[in-house]
């Protein structure tokens, strides 16, 4: 069993969010919702400035603050470490959202998910299972595209990257890309301090 | 490839995967789109394009917004309302085609036998403006291509221009492969905007994962400064200062160029007389060189040439001559980097520091073999943009970051900057060798582009290309000399303008000159996808199909051989039609479709179609089926339409000799004398015809030099109480304002910190008074826009900046109200005007003025 997991190369990463319009369309989320962001940080004074993006999603913990706080065990951990929302059990008490230290998590307050892209009737532009996905009322987050990746695909947002700047495999295999990055170029999880034991590293910092 | 990516391939879902290519810009990366119950729900990048390999752009990936706008036009419409202005409901009412074809077919066959110049063609869907450029030929018109809403804003015409006089190069690329050392002056390559994005950004991050070292040019912290090793911040439209110095430090003080090569591969060696034309050999007429071993002056081709000098005096035939390098070197005498910094802001010692890293990266001498054969490796690049070349300098600016690159001998060799050619390639056919010209120089072949108009009086072109002969376009001029045509010589004024996907409001300049010239045509005809600022001056409005709804067949790589498709992935949605479909028909219905003078055989011409693939010149094809032809016609016969329609593409890499040194053994200039020459004949002609008597038109032909000089903006000298030179930037979520319509990509930028803002210094905003979020008046000469401030770090201080994306005034509500636009403030007018190479000052000044009461509440 694999244990999956990201590298973000901050070198790499250019802010164009593809990947955020790759989930956002994968997904078919609901307008104010997103699983995975950049976030562009400016660091220094004129003349001597630089920009940093910083690409972000669920860190899938191996010890997840928000799965501990989840009352109905709606969250839970599949066997390949990814962390998971089960829509059916979720009750939407929010105590996940308030646990994760990386704020990965969101509500969904309505349903406008089965609206179209211009918010109206028009087509959803989406399968109609993923339209019917979300319901209002419940927690979500990003789960590395978990129905991709068991049919051996990477998630949306690795393959569309332009710049390769996110790398996604199999953790326990010291070989796999992931593996090799992590050790070759510290990779750093966020928010150590937090001890959550994140999935997901940065390199190139 | 990873196992990863080969599995991509097969996607999820449930739906039928359709390949296709992107046109929501002109890269034309592949995509594949997934369509359930004829609905396409989803896009994603075709990782069977060995361009892209799948990876693709927000924008490319938020593509179905074009499809599902509930402002799409669903049939054709005619104006009812006589009173055109802006936002002025035009009262359209729904037509058929045939109603609205005719009407618009009569007008161009009156046209037409009349004075076809009448009719202004501005013609501009990115993926297939060549072919419909050619539409405008076949019918006969002057004003065709880029008129009256050019690319002389939105594009960097002076790369164009300049690279293919050079080396041939359309566009330019850097040869990451080998590449350790780039500058980007106002260029965003690998960041978001110029060439290629999608591939650039990957080959890019893997180049500098490799070592090599970024330099960025550019008035604002854009994308590539952000990320660069270097940054250094340039006042706006002085990068031709900065070359000028940086030039001076490599023939001057680093003496650290390729001889060789120049005596070789250049005409630096080539003798110029006190007119600074070339001294000829009386027998046989070719350019003479000086021999420093055999003591005199022979014929640049002699074959016993042993060592041409690059420097010296001489006397040839009693005449006084130095060679074109000499020249070089006695023109850049005073532009040191001091100079160069008292003009551009960048300390002397930089210019000096980057220019010797510059030098020393570039290897002079060092080769690489590939496929067995040597090539020079020249792994240093120096790469502008439209931020370098978008100003009345820009040409001059170009010029000098070629003659940068011919001095290292950098030009179309591993490591350096590669040519992608206006050849046959990107229809489907062979690359082609450079030609050869008397001289030695290099030919550049320009399929659809004109490199030089023949001068005529009166003058034929609105865009006054009479007047600027090697202007690749000046189209914002139209506007302009069509409200005054007597003013600039004309015997004819224009009556009727088809727009194909443009929009003058969003890049042209000056609103009320826009505004007035659409306002006087008897006929303004809109081919488009949504009503926009420039439909409400529409007499009839033409639906578009969008690019998921109709055909293609291009190739837009640099270095690949092959075509990719684009295709419906569905049935149109409604009454809509492909835009090449429609002037198709328009040409059959106004007479000029068939025989050797019609549009069939314009496209044969444009598309290098030839028998037994060929258009017939009496018949009508629908565009699939001139596709199917030209899909024939360069395969051999062996692929049709449909083998695209099912694979996608047959994109390959073309081998290394049809990517390197495609001028072989012409030489590339160092000294351009083409330049040189067609200012000497312009000059003759405007003498000979008094245009500045007649009309008083003074227009400036000093530009038309050998080398390049310092020449200042009118930005620099004007309007004192304007403090800030406002520039306008892409972003990778737009493209021009185009996808401002487009409500995953506005979301998006409404997220960005300053993306819809207009940008400026920190510190300049203390001082000012200024603060963060401040609603602004925008103020010129030109115009009074409304916009939020934001600060940064990032940006020259007396520097302004503003997204192109944004903006829009028309009735679509995604899109309105949101952002400021720049362009109003643009002037249009011949002394902001490049007329060497065709571009418009994209600069302005403005002053930014707190809004007060009801006006400071930010929209």
């Amino acid at each position: 069993m694999a244990r999956w997991g990201m590298v973000f190369s901050l070198a790499r990463c250019i802010g164009c969010n593809a990947c955020v319009v790759a989930c956002k369309t994968e997904n078919r989320l609901p307008d104010d919702i997103y699983f995975t962001r950049t976030f562009v940080e400016e660091v220094g004074d004129f003349p001597s400035v630089r920009r940093v993006y910083i690409p972000t999603l669920c860190n899938h913990c191996e010890d997840a603050p928000c799965e501990k706080a989840c009352p109905s065990g709606a969250t839970y951990t599949r066997d390949d470490g990814i962390v998971m929302v089960d829509q059916d059990r979720c009750i939407g008490c929010s105590a996940c959202a308030v646990a994760c230290p990386y704020d990965a998590r969101s509500m969904i307050e309505e349903p406008s998910n089965n609206r179209g892209l211009f918010g109206g009737a028009e087509a959803p532009a989406a399968e109609p299972d993923v339209v019917d996905r979300w319901r209002a009322g419940t927690v979500v987050k990003c789960d590395f595209c978990s129905r991709r990746v068991d049919q051996g695909l990477s998630p949306a947002c690795v393959a569309v990257c332009p710049t390769e700047a996110r790398i996604f495999g199999d953790l326990d295999d010291p070989d796999s890309a992931p593996s090799r990055l992590v050790r070759s170029r510290n990779g750093a999880p966020p928010l150590p301090e937090k001890n959550t034991k994140p999935k997901v590293f940065y390199i190139d910092y | 490839m990873s196992a990863a990516e080969i599995a991509d391939r097969r996607e999820t879902g449930n739906g039928q995967w359709v390949r296709s290519h992107c046109q929501q810009c002109f890269n034309a990366c592949g995509i594949r789109v997934e369509v359930v119950d004829g609905n396409p729900v989803r896009i994603r990048g075709d990782a069977d394009d060995p361009n892209t390999l799948g990876h693709l752009c927000a924008r490319g990936l938020a593509g179905l917004a074009k499809f599902y706008d509930p402002q799409r036009i669903r049939t054709p419409l005619i104006r009812t309302n006589p009173e055109k202005g802006r936002r002025v409901d035009p009262g359209f009412r729904e037509a058929t085609w045939d109603e609205a074809l005719d009407l618009i077919a009569a007008k161009l066959r009156k046209i037409r036998a009349d004075n076809p110049n009448k009719l202004i063609a501005s013609l501009w869907p990115y993926e297939k403006y060549v072919q419909s450029s050619a539409w405008g030929s076949a019918f006969g018109t002057a004003n065709t291509g880029f008129s009256f809403s050019g690319v002389s804003n939105q594009c960097a015409n002076p790369n164009h221009f300049v690279g293919m006089i050079t080396h041939g190069a359309l566009v330019e690329f850097p040869d990451l492969t080998h590449c350790r050392y780039l500058i980007l002056l106002g260029s965003e390559y690998g960041f978001g905007a110029n060439q290629s994005f999608v591939r650039a950004a990957r080959e890019l991050a893997d180049a500098r994962d490799r070592g090599l070292k970024l330099v960025v040019v550019d008035p604002r912290l854009s994308v590539a400064a952000g990320k660069a090793d270097e940054w250094l911040p340039i006042k706006p439209a002085t990068d031709l200062a900065f070359l000028l110095g940086f030039i001076h430090v490599l023939v001057h003080e680093d003496r650290s160029y390729d001889a060789t090569w120049l005596r070789k591969g250049t005409n630096a060696p080539y003798l110029l007389g006190p007119d600074r034309d070339f001294v000829t050999d009386p027998d046989t007429g070719k350019p003479l060189v000086f021999d420093e071993t055999a003591g005199k002056a022979r014929p640049y081709d002699y074959p016993a040439l042993d060592q041409p000098a690059l420097e010296g005096t001489y006397t040839v035939g009693g005449v006084a001559c130095i060679p074109a390098f000499q020249h070089l070197v006695n023109e850049i005498r005073d532009n040191t980097p001091e100079w160069a910094e008292s003009i551009c802001d960048i300390p002397a010692g930089t210019i000096r520091r980057v220019a010797k890293e510059f030098a020393e990266a570039s290897s002079v001498g060092a080769t690489v073999a590939i496929d067995g054969v040597d090539y020079p490796l020249r792994p240093a690049c120096l790469l502008s943009y439209r931020g370098l070349q978008a100003h009345t300098n820009g040409t001059l600016a170009m010029m000098a970051q070629e003659t940068v690159m011919v001095l290292m001998g950098a030009l179309g060799v591993p490591g350096g900057l590669v040519a992608k050619s206006m050849d046959a390639r990107r229809f489907g056919g062979r690359p082609q060798l450079m030609a050869k010209g008397p001289d030695g120089i290099v030919r550049p072949h320009a399929t659809g582009w004109h490199l030089y108009t023949e001068f005529s009086y009166p003058p034929k072109s609105l865009e006054l290309r009479d007047y600027g002969p090697l202007a690749l376009d000046m189209g914002h001029l139209v506007p302009l000399t069509m409200l005054e045509p007597e003013k600039y010589g004309f015997d004819y004024s224009p009556e009727m303008l088809l727009i194909y996907h443009s929009n003058p409001f969003t890049n042209a300049g000056h609103h009320e000159i826009v505004s007035r010239a659409l306002k006087q045509l008897d006929l303004v005809v809109s081919i488009n996808i949504y009503l926009d600022e420039s439909t409400d001056y529409a007499d009839v409005v033409l639906p578009e199909s969008t690019y998921l709804e109709r055909f293609n067949l291009i190739n837009w790589t640099y270095d690949m051989q092959g075509l990719q498709v684009g295709q419906p992935v569905v049935e149109p949605r409604y009454d809509t039609r492909d835009g090449m479909d429609i002037l198709i028909e328009l040409a059959d219905r106004a007479g000029f479709l068939q025989g050797e003078d019609g549009f069939n055989a314009a496209l044969n011409r444009t598309l290098g179609l030839s028998a037994p693939h060929a258009l017939s010149l009496d018949r009508k094809y629908s565009y699939a089926e001139v596709l199917d032809i030209q899909a024939r016609c360069h395969s051999g016969g062996e692929r049709d339409l449909k083998w695209y329609m099912e694979h996608g593409n047959d994109l390959r890499p073309v081998a290394p000799d049809e990517k390197y040194r495609m001028y072989r053994d012409a030489r590339l200039p160092l000294y351009f004398n083409s330049i040189k020459a067609a200012g000497d004949e312009l000059r003759r002609n405007l003498e000979k015809y008094r245009i500045a008597e007649r009309h008083g038109l003074q227009i400036d032909t000093s530009p038309y030099q050998g080398v390049p000089f310092w020449q200042p903006s009118p930005v620099h000298g004007e309007d004192g109480d304007y403090d800030f030179y406002v520039i306008s930037y892409k972003s990778y979520m737009t493209t021009y304002s185009d996808t401002a319509t487009n409500p995953l990509l506005m979301a998006l930028s409404e997220r960005d910190p300053n993306l819809m803002r207009v940008v400026i210094n920190a510190h300049t905003a203390k001082k000012k008074g200024l603060r963060d979020g401040d609603v602004v008046w925008i103020e010129s000469r030109y115009a009074r826009e409304r916009g939020v401030v934001g600060l940064t770090e990032g940006i020259h201080p007396e520097t302004a900046a503003i997204s192109g994306g944004f903006g829009r005034f028309s009735r679509h509500p995604v899109a309105d109200g949101k952002g400021t636009l720049q362009n109003a403030h643009l002037p249009i007018d011949l002394a902001h005007t490049g007329m060497l190479g065709g571009t418009m000052e994209t600069v302005a000044r403005v002053r930014l003025v707190r809004a007060r009461g009801k006006d400071a509440r930010e929209h």
